[in-house]
């Protein structure tokens, strides 16, 4: 970790504050402001996509069709997982990146900032169109987010939409992690070597080569599914020689990395956290770096682990099986590293740390349950039933989103000034970490005694399981609520936070004033 | 609008554009390689 040594700010700030009224947040290239707008996007979508998950969890309260036809609910789960993953998840980590890393690593901004703007501003007229199409002829998309042909294809007038939809979303992704490799490779502070850099910034410097080398590959495939619609092409179209698998495995390629773009800023978020709440130095700081890399050069050699049903050769079932259970080593060594980071450290459990480490807990459950998914014989017992929900959404909810959560109750003060209220902090952290378990680890029995996943209505004998998981569902999301109220209480006022605002904190960001002024480090900070 | 921003060095500017433009292409690249690999 780095340490400042000198002054952060230039004396004029108070002179050259943002602009005035809407157009500030229109034509703004400070990092700090699209990090807000990110992250206001973000939370907004959070809402969206959580309102879908309530109107499921509804849905699957008792057994026969209750409150939707089977097409809605489809389309329900699929539109759930599109706006989580890339409207609610990846943006607020975009929105941690451009607050964050800039200040982390002592330069004055992003490096293209006008492309800044433009990254987010792509994000909104996206997700509108995404959003839209619910309410066009056919209705919106209902073949799960993974938008597998032929089924795809049946898609009334909203598939072009949707595929538009996903190709400015992967545009703005992007161009966001272009801005990110750019700014850490060339606007470090003298001094701030790579191996100096904080974990968050590691974490997201390897997470943006993802973006940028798996992005394309996800864009292919959907203009091919867009050219086998209208241009009768036969890319995946068995009748015309082409081969709907071709697609699952293209998907996946883009998609097991894309699960790691979605939990390695996680990783850099707890590293951060932990050590300021143990007050001890990151244990096995390189370790870490190379155990992020290694698990995403992993992630490019494990993508058919998601379809060992769909009919592969037995050693292609052997390979992508050992492959997958490789992930578990560099894994592994991160979550002893926390341990071992928290070990005799001088503890203290402020809303931050919870979530950091309820996330250790809790993705550690969703890594063993993907450890279990990774055994070929077994995972042909698994495959589409609850068990699946159960694993990804320990991985995503209780690993991405506490993370997020937990950064934001980290970094609140840095941004507005104010601290947060602790005590309703520490309330939306019980809440949450008590409903999402009652939420999703009945989904684990249910997916055992197999039920399928993505079906409206479901055997009687799996009723008792699901009425405990919407009740779950329904106060976890109600808890979430409490979470918005407490960040636009900080936001509006409170107590004033200190510069360094925790006492164990150590980094760059934390030697800039609460809040952080508009402009930081226009002369580059010395670092040792 | 907002014209306070320190302003960088040209020097670092340009590596700047210089090293977007190399991933825009590797991404731009990648794109194209997917969909012709999938030709028949």
């Amino acid at each position: 970790m780095s340490i400042a040594t000198t002054a952060t700010t230039a004396p004029h700030d108070e002179h050259h504050g943002p602009a005035r009224g809407l157009m500030r947040w229109v034509t703004t290239t400070n990092h700090k402001d699209i990090g807000t707008l990110y992250l206001c996007f973000a939370l907004a979508m959070f809402f969206v996509g959580g309102i879908m998950a309530m109107l499921i969890r509804a849905e699957l309260f008792e057994p026969g069709l209750q409150l939707m036809q089977p097409t809605f609910f489809n389309e329900m789960t699929t539109m759930h997982a599109l706006v989580m993953i890339f409207g609610a998840v990846m943006p607020a980590f975009v929105g941690l990146a451009n607050w964050q890393i800039p200040m982390m690593i002592g330069a004055p901004d992003m490096a293209l900032p006008r492309l800044n703007n433009w990254s987010f501003w792509i994000l909104p007229f996206a997700a509108a169109m995404l959003l839209s199409t619910l309410f066009m002829q056919g209705g919106g998309p209902a073949g799960g987010w993974t938008m597998y042909p032929p089924l795809m294809l049946q898609t009334g007038e909203a598939f072009p939409f949707v595929i538009f939809a996903v190709h400015l979303l992967g545009i703005s992704s992007v161009m966001g992690a272009i801005n990110i490799v750019v700014t850490i490779f060339n606007m470090r502070a003298p001094g701030m070597s790579m191996m100096k850099m904080p974990l968050f910034v590691w974490t997201w410097l390897i997470t943006a080569f993802l973006l940028i080398a798996v992005m394309p590959v996800l864009a292919g495939a959907v203009t091919m599914l867009l050219t086998d619609k209208f241009f009768d092409t036969s890319f995946f179209n068995a009748a015309g020689g082409g081969d709907p698998v071709m697609f699952q495995h293209i998907f996946w390629f883009f998609g097991h990395p894309e699960v790691y773009i979605l939990i390695l800023p996680a990783f850099g978020i707890v590293s951060q956290i932990i050590p300021t709440f143990a007050r001890k130095p990151l244990f096995g700081y390189s370790s870490m770096v190379y155990a992020t890399a290694s698990i995403a050069f992993l992630s490019f050699i494990v993508w058919a682990h998601h379809m060992f049903t769909v009919g592969m050769p037995l050693t292609a079932e052997l390979f992508f099986m050992y492959a997958t259970m490789l992930i578990a080593v560099p894994t592994g060594v991160k979550v002893f590293n926390w341990v071992a980071t928290m070990w005799r450290g001088s503890l203290t459990f402020e809303t931050p740390m919870l979530f950091a480490v309820a996330f250790v807990v809790l993705f550690t459950i969703g890594g063993f349950s993907g450890l279990m998914l990774a055994i070929t014989p077994a995972d042909f017992q698994y495959h589409d039933t609850y068990f699946v929900v159960a694993h990804f959404h320990y991985v995503l909810v209780t690993g991405a989103v506490f993370a997020i959560m937990g950064a934001t109750y980290y970094w609140l003060p840095k941004w507005t000034g104010h601290m947060y209220n602790e005590k309703l902090g520490k309330w939306h952290f019980w809440l949450s970490v008590v409903f999402v378990n009652v939420l999703f680890f009945p989904q684990h029995f249910l997916g055992l005694a197999g039920m399928p996943r993505r079906i409206p209505d479901y055997a009687v004998q799996f009723a008792d399981w699901n009425m405990i998981s919407t009740l779950g569902g329904f106060a976890f999301g109600a808890s979430q609520l409490l979470f918005l109220y407490i960040v636009v209480q900080s936001i509006r006022g409170g107590a004033k936070a200190t510069g360094r605002v925790w006492e164990g904190a150590r980094g760059l960001e934390w030697t800039v004033p609460s809040p952080a002024p508009y402009h930081t480090f226009r002369e580059a900070p010395e670092v040792h | 609008m907002e014209t306070t921003r320190p302003s960088l060095d040209p020097r670092v500017r340009r590596a700047n554009q210089r090293l977007a433009l190399l991933l825009g292409a590797v991404a731009v690249g990648l794109f194209v390689l997917f969909i012709v690999l999938n030709l028949k």
